[in-house]
């Protein structure tokens, strides 16, 4: 599903942020991707999205070689990849059913599918009454659970998870957590990025664990071990 | 994932149909949530317009009051009191037959003595004098008015190398004339380059806020156009909207100033036609007859302006 070989990142300045990294993921795995701060785990996130490209190396990303992708291709990556951010990045300017319902519409689906699909992914995370409230207008917890829905509206493959329990209280991480399984439950494979222990501890899944761009540990069964 | 990539493929078509209805929805959606961003864009659009349009409108009433002071210049051909009444009716046949001149006129010499008693009616030493002498002193007097002012040294040229008009010639009155008309041609040149130059300077102040107005709406909207892009959304799908909102502020911003230069022009004919008298000039019907190249040109250069700012702000953003 998502293979990375021998990538490393090197920033002007001669910063390595990753090294030599070989990670290969399979389909319907949840893997949790922990390391302390500036460790490269949101270069890798960057780089699985093709925000930023490798300085050597190969990402494979359902056999295709995105590595040197043309620009023009990555609305088409990214369509396919659900993506849950720390800062929660929804719209301002539209309600909850519109920021849902934008990764449908650039994707080019039909407006009755749309009508159909946005309410479904909004009642999964429990926001069915809330559809014609603006971001502001809902908790932070909300907000994550709407990043969620829209990560989920085109039915990605992979879901990347970058720190999404950061700005959150425990009972909604908790909350966030449980619908990421969920999702992996129906055969998406996530890619959880956190420094949260308990949270690592709890999911008693896969661990790739990062320390100064380089992969230290990398278990099936894994613990936070910094 | 391969799969997927054959279901975009698929919905490539459906892609492109849907596009344009969602960018209008879009543009729609963001002009009425951030009114208060587009009533200052369209405001701001709106003033720099309308001073253009306001210096189309001094350069148009300028052209007229100089047009207005040329058909007041005339050349005057005085005959010597012997001169006969045929004589002088073959150098006005003669001038009558001439391209260049509008139309002669026949002062005779009890008219142009009634004229100046007229004239000087509140002068009585000329008056007095007048009274002194037992003959009229006048002779008669062809008035000459030329299409172009530049023509009116031809009728003089031209009574001047005729030897038989020579002869009956006692004056002719256009060497002030001249002054009077080289200077006014002088004053509508300046005039035309000043109103120009002030008229281009306008628009390039006009250009550079429209453009950093546009510039700080995008900057404002840099987080979203990011977001758009981590979603899926392709360069052209963001920049859709936001360019179609510049067009629809440029549109806005021309109808706006069409209403408002039409009502200018109405509540400001009674004072124009007062200013320039029975010159046949009125603004409203000056913005009738131009209408198309004034606002026309306008609304081609705002929209230009606008979506090629907006076009050029965004590139920045969009590299995400």
């Amino acid at each position: 599903m998502l293979q990375f070989k021998n990538v490393s990142k090197i920033y002007t300045g001669q910063q390595t942020a990753l090294k030599d990294i070989n990670l290969h993921i399979e389909p319907g795995e949840f893997v949790s991707i922990v390391g302390q701060s500036g460790t490269g785990k949101t270069t890798l996130v960057k780089m699985i999205l093709a925000e930023e490209r490798p300085s050597s190396g190969h990402i494979i990303i359902g056999g295709w070689d995105i590595t040197n992708i043309k620009q023009r291709e990555i609305p088409t990556l990214r369509k396919q990849i659900g993506v849950v951010f720390q800062d929660f990045k929804l719209l301002p300017r539209k309600t909850l059913f519109e920021n849902v319902a934008f990764a449908l519409e650039v994707s080019g689906e039909a407006q009755a599918k749309i009508k159909e699909i946005v309410p479904q992914v909004l009642r999964i995370v429990g926001l069915e009454g809330k559809m014609s409230r603006f971001p502001n207008q809902i908790s932070g917890g909300e907000q994550q659970r709407v990043v969620v829905a829209r990560s989920l509206a085109h039915r990605p493959k992979i879901l990347v998870a970058d720190e999404p329990t950061g700005n959150l209280d425990s009972i909604n991480s908790r909350e966030i957590i449980e619908l990421l399984k969920k999702i992996n439950d129906f055969g998406t494979t996530v890619i959880l990025v956190t420094h949260n222990r308990e949270i690592v501890n709890d999911l008693n899944r896969r661990v790739i664990t990062l320390e100064d761009g380089i992969v230290i540990s990398d278990k099936q069964r894994g613990r936070y071990l910094l | 994932m391969l799969s997927a990539i054959s279901k975009e493929a698929g919905i490539y078509y459906n892609m492109i149909f849907s596009s344009l209805p969602r960018i209008a929805k879009f543009s729609l959606q963001n002009f009425f949530r951030n009114i208060w961003l587009s009533i200052v864009t369209i405001t701001i659009i709106v003033l720099t317009l309308f001073s253009v349009t306001s210096l189309i409108f001094v350069n148009a009433i300028m052209d007229q009051a100089i047009k207005l002071v040329e058909s007041k210049v005339d050349v005057s051909v005085y005959f010597k009191p012997a001169a006969t009444g045929e004589q002088i009716l073959a150098v006005q046949t003669y001038l009558e037959g001439q391209s260049y001149v509008k139309d002669v006129m026949y002062v005779s010499k009890s008219e142009a003595l009634a004229k100046l008693r007229e004239q000087y009616n509140d002068s009585p030493l000329i008056l007095e004098s007048l009274k002194e002498l037992d003959n009229n002193p006048l002779g008669d007097t062809l008035i000459v008015n030329t299409y172009e002012t530049k023509d009116y040294q031809k009728v003089i040229d031209v009574m001047e190398a005729t030897p038989q008009f020579a002869a009956l010639v006692d004056n002719q009155s256009f060497d002030d004339n001249s002054y009077i008309i080289a200077k006014l041609e002088d004053i509508s040149k300046q005039i035309f380059r000043v109103g120009w130059g002030i008229t281009i300077f306008f628009a390039l102040i006009s250009l550079l806020v429209i453009v950093n107005t546009i510039r700080i709406a995008i900057y404002t909207h840099r987080d979203e156009i990011g977001i758009m892009k981590l979603v899926g959304a392709s360069n052209q799908f963001v920049r859709g909207p936001f360019v179609m909102e510049a067009f629809l502020y440029a549109i806005i911003g021309s109808v706006i100033t069409f209403i408002l230069a039409y009502l200018v022009a109405t509540f400001s004919d009674p004072y124009v036609v007062g200013l320039l008298g029975q010159v046949d000039f009125t603004l409203l019907g000056y913005l009738t007859n131009n209408m198309l190249m004034i606002f026309g040109g306008e609304l081609v250069g705002i929209v230009l302006i606008s979506v090629i700012a907006t076009s050029l702000a965004l590139r920045r953003y969009l590299r995400v």
